[in-house]
């Protein structure tokens, strides 16, 4: 294996892809700020980020097209970082999938293999095998100007496994398609990259997308991880008030902390004083005062006037058919918002407001005290 | 700002001694005259005449400007808003005098419209004159070839524009209570400004370093690109110098103001609802109709007049209204020898040279100033410089450098070698090439080159296989460009040729000379025919993918 061919072949995607303390400044605005994150081999992990959390350009210094200030990207014991991207042997989807226009569909997946110096059946060959692989068969003559987005999508896809990568490299790869198409094609993709088995590193501000497609998901806020954990992980134990709040939906709610024992229990006025046990976030579990994060799930709307409940008035009610969302002003001022099965309530109804038995909401120190 | 990459520094260098050095040398030289530092300042100052010519120069840049937008602007919107028969067909033909190499159009104009042209009798026999009502000359001849030819960069701006436009922002001032007026003046003439702004540049420029007109129609009517080729025949090279700077600083002038109008100008977003052609009244229509086609034939005149005389043998048409005689003994000579071909030959081998050249220095330009950092805005700024020079001054700048051997100094004995021409053309098309490869850099995802990079293409891999094939449009039509100005050149060639290396354009001043006309118009047609044919190809390019 000489330095001219970096794509040993699968057998290699077997070693961890660690990145280490990954720093990079765009003039005097830092991007990222000591990004760490291992991956284990074939697994798939998702960036989620809202714009400007410097998702891409992490995905961009992964692919070698931006230059890190300072940390290493390590594939096994090999330093990836001080390759030039045409010697990682790292496969790219790109968000507008930059397809070359002026070759054929066969065309563009072939230009990797072309690379590799192989022999010219051997190239159609695999560059069959690879449209086959996203169901696009007999593709080859096509141009890329009449393709749909979705087939457009799926060529790039080809393109990019086609000379068998170390590692896969998404950048939004289905913003650029329809909402109608968009879930069907995250399916798909989510059951050919399991398929594969392939080191996968997707980037993507949707959370939705990170969820179905990501093992794991590695939330960035402004140039740091927040939190990497298992969807359920980040959805059930978020670690920081952004984390909860950008995955997901809820309102915080100021409360007063009890300790008994090793539980927590939360009073919260704004829900007619009940205690709650509660699960404290890392950084509050010694505190007396903070506020708890209550997701909509765990809201019961009530008959008005309900014993425990405090009353409310139904504001916005969006109705998503099975169930509905209804956004609850309550009398002490605070906004919450409630899931509702069955029939949606009517806008400015009066209700009782409760805590969901067995709910247990997580707890946040205060917002000054976390700065 | 950093230097990205030492080949840049490289192109940048050499773009600097093909544009800027012989303009700086000549400064200098300018100043050093041989009576002293300073003393062809003094003499330039002194003289009336020369005051003469350059306040002339302006007279006829911004006569031309007027003149050219007041045909080309409503020929614009007759086209893009009107619906009449004949009008597609019409609307090509309108852009046809660009198509005419300079030096042809002229000698095409005095055969037409000269005191014993075809048009001038026709027009003397239809209406019983017994003398040519006009006279083909001064101020009035060089204003009406100027119309005639640069009327099309309004026009072509102008149409563009209106077809990019969004209908939708007339329709959305039209809801707010907006007249027809109000709409016209507050929404459609700022979005055409910067289209405005370009050709009446373009204009300004062109006229400014216009050349054969002045030459042959002007007589004692000098502005200042005549006046220099005069000083320098009259041997007063120190002046020629002079004058030389003095006009190119008027026309750096011009382009440092138009590159700071337009700077002001973001791009506009391209608009979905396009403006409705709106269909004419019966008697409209006809009217518009017979317009149209008669211009047709004006414009066409000038090509007809050099095919008709192309084929008139020598001394056989005197004083008849139409030529007696018709044959093809002049292309017969034009085709019949080694030497009558060899301008052929030579324009063709020095703008081949000329275009490859400028094609590759053009695109490692382009690719340097979309890089950015200072070399690249030094590279996007030199580029401009052979474009708005004009090519006397140029020729005469590159003739003053390169008539020494100082090669410490980026100074080669060149003047009288085959070099000397391709290089002007080079430095002329360097402007064409540039401007075309960083269009088409700013259309190329960069994506592309990054997907390529991804896929383990190297950086020529990628260049061969994935850059230059998506810029292939871009190139091919600056490509041509270069060439069609090459090989048509006359105005610098005047300044630079020798008798070994004279390109067409010579060969037909002097087949003129020798009263060979129609020999000379053979060779035009030979020029205009090739010139057709490059756009016939480019228009071919543009519609492939």
């Amino acid at each position: 294996m000489g330095p001219r061919d970096p794509r040993p072949g699968r057998g290699h995607a077997l070693s961890r892809f660690v990145l280490d303390g990954i720093t990079k400044s765009f003039g005097a605005e830092r991007v990222l700020a000591g990004v760490s994150l291992a991956i284990e081999p074939g697994e798939i992990v998702a960036l989620l980020g809202p714009s400007g959390s410097g998702k891409t350009t992490l995905l961009r210094i992964l692919a070698g097209f931006e230059t890190a200030d300072a940390g290493e990207i390590r594939l096994a014991a090999e330093r990836v970082d001080r390759l030039r991207p045409e010697r990682r042997g790292f496969g790219m989807v790109f968000q507008h999938y930059a397809l070359f226009p002026h070759l054929t569909v066969g065309g563009n997946v072939a230009f990797g293999l072309e690379s590799m110096r192989l022999a010219r059946a051997e190239v159609a060959a695999r560059v069959a095998a690879a449209l086959a692989r996203v169901d696009l068969d007999g593709f080859e003559r096509r141009r890329v100007g009449e393709l749909s987005g979705g087939q457009q999508q799926r060529v790039a896809l080809a393109r990019a496994l086609a000379p068998e990568p170390r590692v896969l490299l998404l950048d939004e790869p289905l913003s650029n398609l329809d909402p109608g198409l968009r879930e069907r094609t995250r399916r798909e993709l989510a059951a050919r990259l399991g398929e594969i088995g392939i080191t996968t590193v997707l980037v993507t501000h949707e959370q939705e997308e990170a969820f179905e497609l990501g093992r794991r998901v590695a939330l960035l806020e402004r140039g740091r991880l927040a939190q990497v954990g298992t969807p359920a992980e980040l959805y059930r134990a978020p670690a920081t008030r952004f984390v909860a709040s950008f995955v997901g939906r809820g309102a915080l709610l100021p409360a007063r902390v009890a300790h008994r024992g090793d539980e927590l229990l939360a009073e919260c006025a704004a829900l007619g004083g009940g205690v709650v046990a509660v699960a404290a976030a890392p950084g509050a579990e010694a505190i007396a005062a903070g506020e708890i994060f209550v997701r909509p799930e765990e809201i019961d709307l009530v008959a008005a006037g309900t014993p425990e409940s405090v009353p409310g008035t139904v504001g916005v009610v969006r109705f998503a058919g099975p169930v509905s969302w209804a956004t609850v002003a309550l009398a002490g001022g605070a906004e919450i918002e409630a899931l509702v099965s069955g029939a949606p309530p009517a806008i400015g109804e009066r209700v009782g407001v409760r805590l969901r038995p067995g709910a247990r909401p997580r707890l946040f120190a205060a917002e000054d005290a976390a700065r | 700002m950093r230097i990205r990459r030492p080949g840049d520094l490289a192109v940048v260098a050499a773009l600097a001694w093909l544009a800027l050095w012989p303009l700086v040398v000549t400064a200098l030289a300018a100043f050093e005259s041989e009576a002293g530092p300073g003393a062809a300042w003094r003499e330039f100052a002194s003289r009336g005449s020369e005051w003469t010519a350059l306040s002339r120069s302006l007279v006829v840049s911004l006569a031309s400007v007027a003149l050219a937008a007041a045909v080309g602007v409503p020929l614009a919107f007759l086209f893009a808003r009107a619906e009449f028969p004949g009008r597609r067909v019409l609307a090509e033909l309108v852009a046809l005098p660009v198509a005419l190499p300079p030096l042809v159009g002229v000698v095409a104009f005095l055969y037409l419209w000269g005191e014993s042209g075809l048009g001038t009798r026709l027009v003397m026999a239809g209406l019983g004159l017994e003398r040519a009502p006009w006279r083909l000359d001064g101020l009035g001849a060089i204003l009406l070839v100027h119309g005639y030819s640069m009327y099309v960069y309004f026009y072509l701006f102008v149409r563009a524009a209106l077809a990019r436009f969004d209908g939708a922002l007339v329709e959305a001032a039209a809801s707010l209570g907006a007249g027809r007026l109000r709409r016209f003046v507050r929404v459609v003439v700022p979005a055409l400004r910067p289209a405005l702004a370009g050709a009446a540049v373009l204009t300004f420029l062109s006229a400014l370093g216009s050349f054969s007109a002045p030459y042959i129609f002007g007589g004692n009517y000098r502005v200042m690109t005549t006046q220099i080729l005069a000083s320098k025949q009259n041997g007063e090279v120190d002046l020629a110098e002079v004058e030389t700077v003095v006009l190119t600083l008027v026309a750096l002038a011009v382009l440092v103001l138009a590159r700071r109008l337009d700077r002001g100008e973001a791009s506009r977003r391209r608009g979905s609802a396009p403006h409705p052609r709106r269909a004419v009244g019966r008697g409209a229509r006809r009217a518009l109709g017979a317009a149209g086609w008669a211009l047709a034939l004006f414009l066409l005149a000038p090509h007809l007049t050099l095919v008709l005389l192309s084929f008139v043998p020598r001394g056989t048409w005197s004083t008849e209204l139409l030529p007696p005689v018709l044959s093809g003994t002049n292309y017969r000579i034009l085709f019949g020898s080694a030497e009558a071909l060899r301008p052929v030959a030579n324009s063709l081998a020095m703008a081949l040279v000329a275009t490859g050249a400028a094609l590759g220095l053009g695109f490692a330009a382009a690719r340097a100033a979309r890089r950015g950092g200072w070399s690249g805005r030094a590279a996007d700024l030199l580029i401009a410089i052979p474009w708005a020079v004009p090519a006397t001054a140029f020729a005469v700048a590159l003739a003053t450098t390169h008539s020494v051997v100082q090669p410490w100094s980026g100074r080669f004995l060149l003047v009288g070698t085959f070099a000397i021409l391709p290089l002007a053309y080079l430095a002329r098309s360097l402007p064409m090439t540039g401007r075309a490869a960083l269009a088409g850099l700013g259309q190329l995802d960069p994506g592309l080159e990054e997907a390529a990079a991804s896929l383990g293409a190297g950086r020529l891999r990628t260049l061969w296989r994935v850059t230059l094939p998506v810029l292939r449009p871009a190139l091919v039509a600056g490509a041509l460009l270069a060439f069609l100005t090459s090989f048509g050149d006359f105005v610098a060639s005047i300044v630079l040729y020798t008798f070994e290396t004279r390109p067409i354009a010579i060969e037909i001043l002097a087949r003129l000379r020798l009263q060979e006309t129609g020999v000379a118009a053979a060779y035009g047609v030979l020029l205009t025919a090739l010139s057709a044919a490059v756009f016939l190809v480019w228009g071919r390019e543009k519609e492939t993918p």
